[in-house]
């Protein structure tokens, strides 16, 4: 016969029993006056700790943790891929996305854009992993350390094609972006940018290559930014560009290069994504995401150059 | 919850970080509310308990994004080590805690004097309370967590019941 004080440990932590240990429990407790008593006073207290108020988590828990569980993929897969060279279908991917400051700046194009998709972007920011937190002010110095992204669209629509993102030297950075599957029937490009500097000045340019086109340059305007319109900001639907630009076949070729002049300093960091599709409400599909991207600027400093 | 309950993630899933995303995204729903409770009642500060819990999870996307199983009981073990961690590098040889002041009584009991009766149990005797009838955690998931046997674990439960019941019966006694 086992001793009182086993059953006792039983009924102390009964969740997890075998079924053997149950039934032995059960039929002891249905004699044992004592064992009964306990089981209530047992119940009372689980009662009263359950229904205690502890502190719940921040709500931006979620969003903390998905920023920086991309930013460790990010560096995980540089680690993996890099020295890996990329071809494909016959053409060579390379985009350069230029990013040379942290003013957010528009694109023409983005006021084509219909304000039901900003508002569409807002509702989904957090689940878009974008990054929200800057690492490094830049202060001093003639100019921003370029950075280079290689980004490749995937096969199929919502296929990864985030490859590689890696510093390298250079007058200018763009985002080059080859297509390696089937025709996509809209590439639209969301970027977000968020920073604190100096409210000087910006300026970008924003230029577009398809090799479609048989190398034939479409270039947008220079948009300049005045000082007045900069200033400390976070990340939130103004500070979020869209861009629509068209089908991209199969093997296209895309570039966008931006060129931005630091402003007296700055830190910022730069979040892209791209999409394949238009849903019918003509917004950005959610299920076909291609993928994001990061790039920073460690750079900055020096007057405006304009 | 047993570890079978809790269990996430597919060993072998390599290389998809579409789908640890996803299972990132539902073990944050389904325990990042009771991970933020245990971790608060042990660290006592809303800054370190938002600190390990990010922690906490960012490990289970590495270890989702890698292929690995994530269950409760790697959770809250991960959780756990995290807190410590935090309490020792800030100069506590043993760690200790003390019910937030956010605790309060439910059911008409008086919020503070719960806090009084919890207080006068060691630390260890409160954590073991909080995982089994908080968070219901079985013997043997809190037994892999502290490195005992389940045998133990209910051994450890019952004389923390044991305290508690008789200061708790005589509060109980005295209305």
């Amino acid at each position: 016969m086992r001793r009182h004080t086993y059953y006792k440990a039983l009924l102390a932590c009964s969740r997890g029993l075998s079924r053997r240990e149950h039934q032995r429990l059960g039929r002891h407790v249905k004699q044992c006056g004592e064992c009964q008593e306990l089981a209530r006073s047992y119940a009372t207290m689980t009662h009263a700790l359950r229904h205690q108020r502890y502190d719940t988590p921040s709500r931006t828990v979620q969003a903390d943790v998905l920023t920086a569980a991309f930013r460790w993929r990010v560096r995980h897969n540089r680690r993996q891929h890099r020295g890996r060279q990329v071809s494909l279908g016959g053409g060579v991917a390379v985009l350069v996305l230029a990013v040379a400051s942290v003013s957010p700046l528009r694109g023409l194009a983005a006021d084509t854009v219909d304000a039901s998709v900003q508002a569409w972007f807002q509702r989904h920011h957090a689940a878009m992993s974008l990054p929200h937190d800057y690492e490094r002010s830049t202060w001093g110095g003639a100019g921003g350390a370029p950075y280079e992204v290689n980004m490749h669209v995937g096969a199929g629509t919502g296929s990864l094609w985030w490859d590689d993102l890696e510093r390298s030297p250079g007058p200018n950075n763009s985002l080059q972006l080859t297509n390696v599957g089937p025709s996509i029937p809209h590439l639209v490009i969301r970027m977000d940018s968020f920073g604190s500097w100096t409210p000087v000045g910006a300026r970008a340019h924003w230029s577009l290559d398809g090799a479609r086109h048989n190398a034939v340059v479409r270039s947008l305007p220079a948009n300049t930014v005045p000082g007045s319109a900069l200033g400390e900001r976070t990340l939130g639907p103004d500070n979020a560009y869209l861009w629509d630009f068209g089908p991209l076949p199969s093997g296209g070729v895309e570039v966008v290069t931006v060129t931005l002049h630091p402003t007296d300093a700055c830190c910022w960091s730069l979040g892209v994504l791209a999409y394949a599709n238009l849903d019918r409400a003509g917004r950005p599909d959610p299920a076909a995401a291609i993928q994001g991207g990061q790039a920073e600027n460690s750079g900055g400093g020096g007057p405006l150059n304009k | 919850m047993t570890e079978a309950e809790g269990a996430l993630g597919e060993v072998g899933n390599v290389g998809s970080p579409d789908r640890a995303q996803e299972d990132l995204l539902r073990l944050m729903a389904r325990y990042e509310t009771p991970l933020s409770a245990y971790l608060s009642l042990l660290l006592r500060q809303a800054e370190l308990t938002q600190d390990c819990l990010q922690e906490t999870f960012l490990r289970a996307y590495q270890q989702l994004y890698r292929g690995r199983a994530v269950n409760v009981r790697w959770l809250y073990t991960v959780a756990r080590n995290c807190a410590i961690d935090e309490l020792r590098h800030r100069s506590r040889v043993q760690y200790d805690f003390d019910p937030p002041d956010s605790v309060a009584a439910g059911g008409g009991e008086s919020p503070h004097l719960l806090v009084a009766l919890l207080s006068q149990l060691t630390a260890a005797d409160r954590e073991l309370l909080y995982l089994v009838d908080v968070d219901d955690l079985d013997a043997a998931t809190i037994g892999r967590m502290l490195g005992i046997r389940p045998g133990a674990v209910r051994a450890r439960v019952f004389r923390a019941r044991e305290k508690f019941r008789l200061m708790y019966g005589s509060l109980e006694g005295d209305r």
